[in-house]
């Protein structure tokens, strides 16, 4: 059933990219390809689809990974957006758990930054129990602010997170810290880089620090591509090497 | 059982955080109007696309120029235009939208911003509408209308579609500000570089009126391209042309639309004039006062058509002297014999 869901957004997504209009570069969506995310939903009446592959290595286990995800968000009002996304993933060492969660999550904008204010929004996000030996709803509550010194731009991101159904040896709040930036390369090319602390959602596990960089490059109006690596430290699941290559299109 | 006044601090904090955000100003961006002939001029013109790339880069570049108050403006002047040559040499790909190659401005005014996207929308409709073989002659005027329609169904941000004698000289009384002006004198260059855009935005809609095939309207746009860099450009008209100068037939076709544009073009000088003026405290009221002077009042439609045409006939495809030089509609309109603004 998910693979079908999945076919039929890609197919979806595919079909209309050609009549799509107006995608935007400078405008960061969570894993496209940083984490960082700016605080603009996009536009009112507008549709996304977009998807990513990852390929992921962990030294410590000698691990390949990967994980296709697949999104489709929509502006249903000004300034806001809902998004469905549903990420597969294919992991080197047969660990299915969540597999296929769906993933609903709407963010809000409240103002546009200006020279006293920072632009501020607020994400929540529910993943629902859908995938592999999946229990509870996990909800997570982000606050996002993005700030602007001339064409520099500096993004946070503060989330915390409730795990539903916590098992065992898991904890069930857990929080995350990101701090981000991003450039103009050219009127066609964008450069950004974020750093993220997370909470182990394993009780007395060590805390995880990532980060990533990489490039948004504007393809035609209506497509974005995305391509960044990133590495961490910290807690033992860290990966060590991770890839990513995304495309967005709006229509 | 302490947690309530914690929930109680929690809601009220939200509370007083939603009410005050709501005396904030918002992006409010709206995506365009959705049809068959959705990029077909990026398609069908692609280098055409690109260099007006250029002229909006240049339109949001130099708001930002000026806000960093060079102290050699004239250098300044001299220095962007080079910079501006270099793109039409070298353009971009795609059109970003005006706050990326402007962010100090956006930050100011995002209003402007907003109301400038916005057109910029519509105008790429239109010319969409024009390049798509698929939409027969006949038929192009209701899918234009469409447009615009839906363009004047968001009035916080869209030009009045009356003419400019009523919008720029009755409402805004352009003459009369106290920042009239201000930009041309320190800004020669760049300013006589956006008189050129404004000539040549307008002659390719009159050549897509007038090819509308595929071929011949490739060449005919390829052909107004080849005028504006190796003649326009060189050779800039001396004054601010308005679009029933250039684009008569399709001024007729739709009067809206052509005053939209003049609209457009004349903020673009408005917002230069008041961001170079020294007697301008508060940059960002006077053009907030000014987009709300300008945006669309109930019945104006009714008063879009209401315009001569002083060149009716006029050929796109040729740079003629009354558009070069002398004082044309916009000195007609001030009551120069010589106008140039």
């Amino acid at each position: 059933m998910i693979r079908n869901f999945c076919t039929a957004v890609l197919f979806l997504g595919l079909a209309l990219a050609g009549s799509a209009w107006a995608a935007d570069h400078s405008n960061l969506e969570e894993g496209f390809p940083a984490r960082i995310e700016d605080a603009y939903p996009i536009d009112y009446r507008a549709l996304e689809f977009m998807a990513s592959g990852i390929y992921e290595h962990s030294g410590e286990h000698g691990r390949h990974a990967g994980e296709f995800e697949p999104e489709i968000k929509w502006g249903f009002i000004k300034n806001a957006h809902v998004e469905l996304s549903a990420p597969l993933v294919f992991p080197g060492d047969g660990e299915m758990k969540n597999n296929g969660d769906l993933v609903l999550e709407g963010l809000y904008n409240f103002n546009v930054e200006t020279v006293e204010l920072p632009a501020l929004a607020v994400k929540t996000e529910f993943m629902f129990p859908t995938g592999v030996d999946s229990a509870g709803v996990d909800v997570e509550v982000t606050a996002i602010a993005t700030r602007g010194f001339g064409a520099h731009r500096f993004h946070f991101n503060g989330s915390f997170r409730r795990t539903g159904g916590a098992e065992a040896g898991e904890r069930e709040h857990t929080f995350s810290f990101g701090l981000g930036y991003d450039h103009p390369i050219d009127l066609d090319h964008l450069i950004v880089a974020d750093f993220f602390v997370d909470r182990s959602p394993l009780v007395g596990g060590a805390e995880e620090f990532t980060f990533s960089f990489g490039m948004r490059k504007q393809l035609n109006p209506w497509s974005v591509m995305t391509l960044g690596m990133g590495s961490g430290f910290g807690a033992s699941h860290t990966p060590d090497f991770r890839a990513k290559l995304g495309l967005q299109w709006r229509f | 059982m302490n947690r309530r006044p914690g929930v109680f601090g929690a809601i009220l904090a939200l509370l007083v955080f939603a009410v005050s955000c709501a005396a904030w100003e918002q992006r409010n961006e709206v995506f365009p109007l959705r049809g068959s002939y959705n990029n077909e001029f990026y398609k069908r013109h692609a280098q055409d696309f690109k260099l007006t790339t250029v002229a909006h880069w240049a339109h949001g570049k130099i708001a930002d120029r000026l806000l960093e108050k060079p102290q050699d403006p004239s250098a300044a002047d001299a220095a962007f235009y080079e910079k501006a040559l270099w793109f039409l040499n070298h353009p971009p790909a795609t059109e970003p939208h005006q706050d990326y190659v402007s962010p100090r401005f956006a930050r100011l005014a995002w209003r402007a911003i907003q109301v400038i996207d916005w057109t910029h929308q519509l105008h790429k409709q239109l010319y969409d509408i024009m390049a798509d073989p698929d939409i027969p002659t006949g038929e192009k005027k209701r899918w234009i209308d469409r447009s615009v329609d839906y363009y004047l169904s968001e009035p916080s941000m869209a030009f009045s579609p009356a003419p400019f004698e009523e919008v720029i000289m009755n409402r805004v009384g352009l003459m009369n500000q106290p920042w009239f002006k201000a930009y041309r004198t320190n800004w020669k260059r760049s300013s006589e570089m956006f008189w050129a855009f404004h000539w040549w935005h307008p002659a390719v809609y009159e050549v897509q009126m007038l090819f509308p095939g595929a071929s011949e309207q490739k060449q005919a746009i390829e052909a107004v391209d080849d005028l504006f860099l190796n003649q326009v450009l060189k050779e800039p008209p001396n004054r601010m042309l308005l679009s029933r100068e250039v684009m008569p037939r399709f001024s007729r076709l739709s009067p809206e639309s052509a005053n939209i544009f003049d609209h457009l073009h004349m903020f673009h000088g408005i917002i230069y004039d008041i961001l170079a003026s020294e007697k301008v405290v508060d940059k960002r009221v006077e053009i907030y006062r000014n987009i709300d002077l300008m945006l669309a009042r109930p019945g104006d439609r009714r008063l879009a058509g209401l315009f001569p045409t002083p060149f009716p006939n006029l050929d796109p495809l040729v740079y003629s002297e009354p558009l070069k030089r002398g004082s044309g509609e916009m000195g007609r309109i001030m009551g120069h014999e010589h106008g140039s603004h």
